[in-house]
């Protein structure tokens, strides 16, 4: 019994050590865009009062195009989700229910696009679309994403789709639906737990996407808050309280969308990753 | 009927990744500096040439091989330490779950001015802990100093990817059937027994897929150190990746990168075939 209880507070310790340590960084970086005169006590592990401030996200949200830089983001990531994820919804369906010798050959492709370095295609696709002239055009950061969007979001989805019992589709064929019927009907709304997972995970990515956006866009107005925090860095050097603060405000969205679709994210995740 | 579903997907695929793909294979085998969509310059394999004269490609190779190797040896670990823990049963147990995975959707690019911020010198609360321990006799500038800065980068992956490790492994901890330990129980296994011959066989397939994805995406992935050391000092923390990018968008040597991209490619490819070969999924 005594056994019993010194381990179980134990894990509470253990838990309680390692959730201090892992989010320490994240209570530091809240820590410092509060803080308004960091530099005369940048070790404290909590600002005095007369020092606590909020001019830092002030600063943040009346820069020039910070206003761009989020609407930037919201239309890349959601013109991501539109393309996305009907495409590999119907590529998934397909892959899980009609086994034929091209539909294996287009999931060899769709594999392979998951190995290629983002370095490799960042290359390529400069290059086109310097020549057809879309460089600087948001709809390029949306095409960019797509070659990783896709890949993902049709193996994950085959997963969901692939763990759904045929016979249902079966039964609503019997009862006089058509296969598009059965599909929209049945198989649909039943992996509406695997779409959203496979939503959260490309909304997460595509907000979070860097390279494409720094190489693709070139003036600051057509930049993604993902560049515009590294460019705020640049900008205010050793200003590290309105750094944070930009931080903080460029990543809010993402981490709310995340506290809401957790739980679908963490199944839809482990589905295709427990089946390899 | 399959092929029209597929229909979408695969144009797609093939307009943004085998045509992209071809696009650099030829400028790869060209000596112009510049892709084209078309060439009349003859075929030459000067590019790949570049590569492996005088060891050109060992230095990222070495980086490539040090950030890969810790950076998934340490986010494995931690993801398995704290998957055993969140297994099991204690009050707040949910709530402990979502913090864990805190730092999985965070973007790469703030994950790195975090970074940049914790080991700055006059405000890096990391630089000033170490020395106030009596690490360093100052606080030092992390990115000047070769090991420090594959240090830094290294800590930030690791910090960043832990959770990857943590969903999935927790996912697999969740499928072990109950009787295996109650069998194991009963044989008199203890604690460090049952984590060795059940708890490990049973993850075996994913712990295997979860390295392997791991290794891939930090052999392609660069944003990161991109932001904190852009590959310095002296290339200490370029990896292949970056080393491909900053051949063709700093150097503007497209056909160099792209030939360097190709052997990349291979590297993973090889290494995916060999982990797929070797455990069988």
């Amino acid at each position: 019994m005594l056994n019993r209880r010194l381990a179980r507070i134990l894990v509470y310790l253990a838990v309680i050590l390692m959730l201090g340590c892992m989010l320490f960084p994240l209570f530091w970086l809240v820590r410092v865009s509060i803080d308004e005169d960091l530099f005369e006590h940048p070790a404290a592990l909590w600002p005095p009062l007369s020092s606590i401030g909020f001019s830092a996200y002030r600063t943040v949200l009346t820069e020039r195009y910070v206003g761009n830089w989020y609407l930037n983001s919201i239309y890349v990531t959601l013109m991501t989700l539109v393309v996305a994820i009907p495409t590999s919804a119907m590529a998934a369906y397909a892959l899980s229910r009609f086994r034929r010798p091209e539909t294996v050959a287009i999931s060899g492709i769709i594999l392979l696009a998951r190995m290629l370095p983002i370095s490799l295609l960042t290359i390529p696709l400069y290059v086109l679309f310097a020549k057809f002239g879309v460089l600087n055009n948001l709809i390029c950061l949306v095409i960019a994403n797509t070659t990783f969007a896709i890949p993902f979001c049709t193996w994950m989805l085959k997963g969901f789709f692939d763990a759904m019992p045929v016979e249902l589709e079966e039964a609503a064929e019997i009862d006089g639906c058509s296969m598009v019927g059965g599909f929209v009907r049945i198989t649909l709304p039943l992996s509406l737990p695997g779409v959203a997972a496979a939503g959260t995970y490309l909304a997460v990515v595509s907000w979070s996407e860097y390279i494409f956006a720094r190489t693709f866009m070139t003036h600051p107005s057509g930049w993604t808050v993902a560049v515009g925090a590294v460019a705020f860095r640049q900008q205010y050097l050793a200003n590290w309280n309105a750094i944070a603060a930009a931080s903080i405000v460029f990543m809010v969205p993402l981490l709310v969308i995340f506290g809401f679709l957790q739980r679908y994210l963490v199944k839809g995740l482990t589905a295709g990753a427990v089946k390899g | 009927m399959g092929l029209a579903l597929m229909l979408p997907t695969a144009l797609i695929a093939i307009l943004i990744v085998a045509y992209p793909t071809y696009v650099i294979i030829q400028g790869s085998i060209h000596d112009e500096g510049i892709l084209r969509l078309s060439y009349d310059s003859p075929l030459t394999l000067k590019n790949y040439q570049r590569f492996f004269r005088n060891w050109r490609f060992l230095q990222p190779l070495i980086a490539t091989a040090i950030y890969t190797t810790a950076v998934t040896a340490f986010t494995f670990l931690i993801g398995l330490g704290s998957a055993l823990l969140l297994h099991q049963r204690f009050i707040g147990r949910a709530l402990a779950r979502s913090l864990a995975l805190l730092p999985w959707p965070i973007p790469m690019s703030i994950v790195a001015l975090m970074t940049l911020l914790v080991i700055d010198p006059s405000v890096g609360i990391l630089n000033l802990t170490l020395t106030k321990l009596g690490f360093f006799a100052r606080p030092v500038s992390w990115v000047t100093s070769s090991s420090l800065s594959m240090i830094a980068v290294c800590l930030a992956a690791i910090w960043k990817g832990y959770p990857f490790f943590t969903i999935t492994l927790l996912a697999g901890l969740q499928g072990i059937p109950v009787h295996l330990y109650e069998a194991a129980h009963i044989d008199g296994a203890n604690a460090w027994q049952r984590l060795r011959h059940v708890t490990l066989p049973c993850l075996r397939p994913i712990i295997a897929v979860g390295l392997l994805l791991q290794v891939l995406w930090l052999i392609k992935d660069f944003t990161l150190i991109l932001i904190v050391t852009n590959g310095g000092p002296n290339g200490a923390t370029e990896t292949l990746g970056l080393h491909v990018y900053r051949s063709a968008f700093e150097f503007f040597r497209m056909d160099y990168a792209a030939a360097a991209g190709v052997m990349v490619l291979l590297l993973a490819a090889v290494l995916a075939v060999l982990a797929l070969r070797k455990t069988r999924i």
